[in-house]
């Protein structure tokens, strides 16, 4: 069963969507999904809303929210800030506690919503588990990749391109045009500061990391995060899974969903709290 | 939920709500954006555009519901079937992928629920073509806001329905081939196609399409899908319903194919439809400058025809 709501937070009105399986098992926990930054979000929305209807169907109560600047909630894009996502993290985590009414939490997030997770589980003491797809393990490295996004933009649109004007007026004006939203300096800054494996210290218990195939040298930041957590003592289980980025411009006319993807988190997440 | 819960969990400020459609039985998602103070017994209905959920390409259906319902008039963001949190359905991926009967329920549901006595459809690309189909079988259907709506159903190689290909008017069919010319004596080009998963017949059959596409319209090929949708296009406009064509001025072939086969309409000819360039928007207005501009003067024109 699905149900839709407006929770408020820090004065702040968020849109959730709670999924109740028909048969939820004794003391599963809740799994609450941290979605992914500015358009990416909007892209990757097909498969997270499949992603939460199996794990509903397979007894998991899970939560999915927009943060604020996103989706349904109130706010701007520009509003929001690694702070504030992770503040709305928690809002929702405790939502979750209580509108499905669980003890524990698994955060599920992709790209930078994976990377909010990792730190949201550094804090969050009843923290279950945590599932990361494609995380953003080097934020300057995100950084970059959001602005080459915005060259490319440019060539395609007949505009010079040039990296040195872009930074010029991401300097003057204090954010930059990616993809039909405003990326901020605060944000950008933020975001550049972050490097997860050199952050994770407290979550000692299950991670599920997963890379989408590609070249083998691109899974190095994943393995790194991976060796953090396993020194911490956190079992952790990396995988490979989807074919290509669900979470692009070519999601706009054409479905891909990663079966696969799936397949294995469900597994995951049944062999945790379901003993199959 | 216990009592603590519904404590914390706001129903959601008079302004937006979700609620959900009846479908035949099935359940179609939506957020309803109610003005404190309405205007009218009007409400705007925003459709699905392509795969995209409610929220719409970098949220530009929430902000023009925002914007629309700021002005007094109510305003319905649904997801179709197959679409965000609607009924889920496996969906052909083409631009007539979305079914005009969730649409036309839709509209039943705010007059039956909402004191609704007049609909406004609007819709980006794909929407907008449901937009039309639905509003040529209601009418109660006062308006069609059509952003980037494509008159050909698709590119080349886009899905095929039985009974004909993908359809394309000259201006397209011209562009198309003057692409293909050059790689056709390429040898090189030939290696990369024949080294792709397409076929030799799949290359034909998109070569024979863009050659239909020289034809006289009459004679072109196409698919019951794109019939169906030319055929309610010529009859809303026939109708004199009202109508707002907002084009983007980087959306090349689109808004020059809506101008070759409605001349009238993009030569502001029209008494009854609108017409509008927005400079620097391609086919979603991902520019913020373009998709604000798109909102503002649709504002512009709603506040014209329903608040004046």
């Amino acid at each position: 069963m699905e149900e839709p709501f407006f929770f408020e937070t820090d004065g702040v009105r968020l849109f959730a969507m709670a999924h109740r399986p028909t048969n939820a098992g004794a003391g599963v926990p809740g799994v609450v999904i941290c979605h992914p930054y500015g358009e990416e979000k909007q892209l990757s929305d097909p498969v997270l809303v499949r992603c939460a209807r199996l794990l509903a169907r397979d007894g998991f109560p899970v939560l999915r929210f927009d943060c604020r600047g996103y989706g349904d909630s109130q706010g701007d894009l520009e509003d929001a800030t690694i702070g504030t996502q992770i503040a709305d993290t928690f809002a929702a985590a405790r939502m979750a506690r209580e509108v499905l009414q669980v003890e524990r939490i698994v955060f599920l997030g992709l790209r930078f919503g994976a990377s909010v997770a990792v730190r949201a589980a550094e804090r969050d003491a009843d923290g279950a588990g945590l599932v990361l797809w494609c995380p953003i393990v080097k934020g300057s490295h995100y950084v970059d990749e959001m602005i080459r996004k915005r060259l490319f933009a440019d060539m395609f649109d007949k505009r010079t391109p040039s990296r040195e004007r872009i930074l010029e007026e991401f300097a003057r004006q204090g954010r930059m045009e990616i993809e039909g939203q405003f990326l901020t300096r605060r944000m950008a800054d933020e975001m550049s500061g972050m490097d997860l494996p050199t952050e994770v210290a407290n979550f000692r218990n299950p991670v599920f990391l997963s890379a989408i195939r590609t070249r083998a040298a691109a899974y190095t930041p994943y393995e790194s995060l991976a060796r953090a957590y396993e020194a911490l003592g956190a079992p952790c289980t990396f995988e490979i899974g989807g074919e290509r980025p669900f979470w692009e411009r070519s999601a706009m006319y054409h479905m891909y969903v990663p079966q696969d993807l799936l397949t294995l988190t469900r597994r995951w997440m049944r062999t945790h709290w379901q003993g199959s | 939920m216990d009592a603590n819960a519904l404590a914390r969990v706001v129903r959601g400020p008079a302004e937006e709500r979700p609620l959900y459609v009846d479908h035949h039985g099935e359940k179609l998602f939506g957020i309803l954006h109610e003005p404190e103070k309405r205007h009218d017994d009007v409400a705007l209905l925003f459709s699905s555009s392509g795969l995209q959920n409610r929220v719409g390409p970098h949220r530009m259906y929430v902000q023009a519901a925002r914007r629309f319902s700021q002005l007094g008039l109510t305003a319905l963001r649904l997801d179709l079937p197959g679409v965000g949190d609607s009924v889920e359905r496996e969906l052909a991926g083409d631009f007539d992928h979305h079914d005009p009967a969730s649409v036309v329920d839709a509209i039943e549901f705010l007059i039956a629920n909402h004191d609704v006595r007049r609909v406004v459809l609007v819709g980006l690309c794909s929407g907008a073509r449901v937009a039309i189909k639905a509003a040529a079988r209601h009418p109660r259907v006062d308006a069609v806001i059509a952003w980037s709506m494509p008159i050909i159903s698709g590119a080349v190689d886009m899905p095929v329905a039985e009974g004909g290909g993908a359809y394309m008017g000259r201006t397209m069919a011209r562009a198309q081939l003057r692409e293909w010319a050059p790689k056709l004596a390429n040898p090189a080009a030939w290696y990369r196609y024949l080294r792709s998963e397409k076929t030799l017949t799949e290359g034909w059959d998109m070569m024979r399409r863009a050659l239909s596409g020289l034809l006289p319209e009459p004679l072109r090929q196409k698919s019951s899908r794109q019939t169906d949708f030319l055929s309610s296009l010529d009859s809303y406009v026939a109708s004199g319903r009202k109508m707002l064509c907002v084009y983007g001025g980087d959306d090349d072939m689109v808004r020059t194919e809506f101008g070759e086969r409605y001349p009238e309409i993009a030569a502001h000819r029209s008494s009854t439809c609108d017409y509008l360039l927005v400079p620097n928007g391609d086919h979603t207005y991902t520019r913020v400058a373009a998709s604000e501009e798109v909102i503002a003067r649709t504002s512009d024109w709603l506040a014209r025809h329903y608040l004046g």
